[in-house]
């Protein structure tokens, strides 16, 4: 059975066919070919041989994607195609695209004021907790609608510290 | 001996402190706040206590509760753990008041050495090296500015009342003196309840090298040799080895010597650390004493073949060293890696949440002390240490090698952790060479992001996991798809 798939991880995007009857066959990807067969171990636990070269793969599901471990280096493989609407998490345990500390924090620095034009990814302002600084980054670019704290307040998971207007996306 | 301990902590001290209770034979008493009601320490506890709500000061730092769980199991003494109470000199202090013994120094020690200029004093009559600067604290601009030009630029401005790093800020002129002391003021003050500071002399090209002593309560004092801890980020250790690849046998054993001398004048008792700095010509200034079990010890428990948990209960129940200097050596090589949630690439931004794959290295010469397990979830309210990983070699390459392995099989997933960055750290060239020093980070690894080695096989293994996961099956093969009872039922006919 063919299937196609378009994926995306670490900002590349690859596009792979793969022909797979039960657990081998020839995976292509970016136009080369490779033999590989896998053998599901135990839930999220995957022994992948890619071209007579065995690997060890961990694999949980989320919400965001895939996010796979080999060999010490984890990252979050997407489906292109599906997935769950255009927003990207640049990592961390962020709610969807609220600017908000992930742990209760007192503000330390807000690099940012109302009217500026952020960018995605953007430091927006710095928090503090249990010896750890945080820096609250844009979700998505825009325009600062409001922040809504000051220096050294205490805020909480949940708070909503920064409204920012969203651009016109033209992505589907 | 103790019958019974309870251990005013949580996470993976807790639970290592357990291991070696329960080894003995002593019973354990675990406390916890709400959020750890499915934490290990609990579970493997004998009995458990909760304390409260998840915020720390009303629950793990509130001595009241600490010391009301103890009387109600009939605990007989208290292991601090770190953090948390661990250096309040008013937990030891409540702990005689109600006939509890502490496991740790006495409460005169810990304050005395916390209070970070009366130390230095203390250390000064002892004899011991000092950084050059103030032995006492002030608040007054004009005194402050007098005292940086003496010592001279660059400056440490650091917080009386307590250490950790908080507070601290490099000086490097005569016009940035007054706002750094402000902000460190105010930092101090918040975290201290103190807002005295003192200033130092800045050193550059600086290592971070502390020697782990023990002493019991007739005298005994013996140093269980160094830790290099140089590899930190915002003055947190990360990575910390022994033997120091800095040190030569002379001046290993003259950091030992002065460590035992500053704890003798200090009337240590129990296990401490004395931290040094030591420069670019091998000289060592005395920086601080923890007057507490610290985060990696652990390399320390492996390279001189002992626990010192163990150590600490005997000590604190009335035994004398069994041993001498002379019987402690080195042995091999230790490391250790410290195992947060936090994601390096989002500015090591904390990332509690659900673990929800995890699975443990394992092998010769591989220890994980470890506060999670597969299904916990990661609570925001605390410091994001999930475990250490700490390994063993023959020497420091093999250790290296075997930490670099170990970390490769470490997989652990639905939190974000640093594991593929401190991957890159023990295999970067500065770490093999042993140039390891408080600059690492800043020297080598500046917005560090991940990068894949063949991205090809994350993509692979998504089709092959897909794939797995749409075969029909009544196990589950795919891990957030909970059994119904029409799959279990299987196939039927009418």
């Amino acid at each position: 059975m063919t299937t196609t798939h378009h994926l995306e991880t670490g900002g590349e995007k690859l596009e792979l066919t793969a022909d797979l009857a039960g657990n081998e066959g020839t995976v292509s990807l970016n136009g080369r070919a490779r033999q590989i067969s896998f053998q599901s171990l135990q839930p999220g636990w995957m022994q992948l041989e890619v071209d007579q070269q065995i690997n060890q793969v961990y694999i949980l599901d989320t919400p965001a994607g895939k996010q796979v471990f080999i060999n010490g280096q984890t990252c979050l493989v997407t489906d292109g195609k599906r997935g769950p609407g255009r927003r990207r998490s640049t990592g961390g345990g962020h709610g969807p695209g609220m600017v908000t500390p992930p742990m209760p924090a007192k503000v330390v620095r807000i690099m940012v004021q109302v009217g500026e034009h952020v960018e995605e990814g953007q430091g927006l302002m710095v928090v503090s907790a249990m010896k750890m600084e945080a820096t609250l980054a844009a979700p998505h670019a825009g325009k600062i609608i409001s922040i809504n704290t000051e220096l050294d307040a205490k805020v909480m998971p949940g708070q909503e510290l920064v409204e920012i207007s969203r651009e016109e996306n033209n992505d589907p | 001996m103790f019958k019974k301990i309870l251990i005013a902590n949580r996470g993976e001290i807790a639970r290592r402190i357990m291991r070696t209770a329960r080894e003995m034979e002593i019973q354990t008493v675990a406390v916890y706040s709400e959020a750890d009601r499915l934490a290990p320490h609990v579970i493997e506890a004998d009995q458990a206590v909760s304390i409260g709500p998840a915020d720390p000061t009303a629950s793990y730092l509130d001595i009241n509760k600490i010391i009301a769980a103890a009387e109600e199991t009939g605990a007989e003494a208290i292991h601090p753990g770190y953090g948390f109470l661990a250096e309040n000199p008013a937990l030891p202090e409540a702990c005689e008041a109600a006939d509890i013994t502490f496991i740790g120094p006495p409460a005169g020690v810990i304050r005395d050495l916390g209070e970070k200029t009366k130390a230095r004093r203390i250390m000064q009559a002892a004899g011991a090296p000092l950084i050059p600067g103030m032995l006492t604290s002030s608040a007054e601009p004009d005194e402050l500015a007098g005292q940086a030009g003496e010592i001279g630029y660059p400056v440490m401005v650091k917080a009386a009342g307590g250490g950790g790093g908080k507070g601290m800020r490099v000086v490097e002129d005569a016009a940035g003196l007054t706002e750094a002391c402000r902000q460190a003021m105010s930092e101090a003050g918040a975290a201290f309840g103190n807002p005295s500071i003192y200033l130092e002399k800045h050193l550059s090209g600086i290592r971070h090298v502390e020697v782990q002593v023990l002493a019991d309560d007739r005298g005994n004092v013996v140093h269980l040799y160094e830790r290099e801890c140089s590899i930190q980020r915002r003055r947190q250790k990360i990575i910390e080895e022994t033997p120091s690849p800095a040190l030569t046998p002379e001046l290993r054993r003259a950091m030992g010597r002065a460590a035992v001398t500053i704890a003798r004048a200090a009337g240590y008792v129990n296990a401490g650390t004395v931290e040094f700095l030591l420069d670019s010509e091998s000289n060592f200034y005395f920086l601080e004493v923890n007057t507490r079990l610290q985060v990696e010890h652990a390399v320390t428990e492996w390279v001189c073949g002992l626990d010192l948990v163990r150590r600490q209960i005997l000590i604190a129940a009335g035994h004398p060293l069994p041993f001498g200097q002379e019987d402690i050596k080195q042995r091999g090589h230790a490391i250790q890696c410290r195992i947060y949630a936090e994601n390096p690439a989002a500015g090591f931004a904390p990332s509690p949440g659900t673990i929800g794959l995890y699975r443990e290295p394992t092998g010769p010469g591989v220890r994980v002390d470890s506060g999670v397990y597969q299904g916990i979830h990661v609570p925001m309210e605390y410091d994001p240490i999930l475990s250490k990983l700490i390994v063993w070699g023959e020497d420091r390459e093999a250790a290296r090698m075997r930490m670099i392995a170990a970390l490769s099989n470490y997989p652990i997933l639905g939190v974000e952790t640093n594991i593929a960055y401190l991957k890159e750290i023990m295999a970067h060239p500065a770490f093999a060479s042993g140039e390891t020093y408080t600059d690492f980070l800043d020297q080598h690894f500046v917005r560090w992001q991940p990068t894949f080695d063949n991205i090809d096989l994350p993509c692979l293994a998504y089709v092959a996991h897909e794939t797995t996961s749409s075969a029909v099956s009544t196990g589950a093969t795919h891990q957030s798809v909970p059994a119904t009872p029409w799959q279990a039922l299987g196939n039927w006919r009418m």
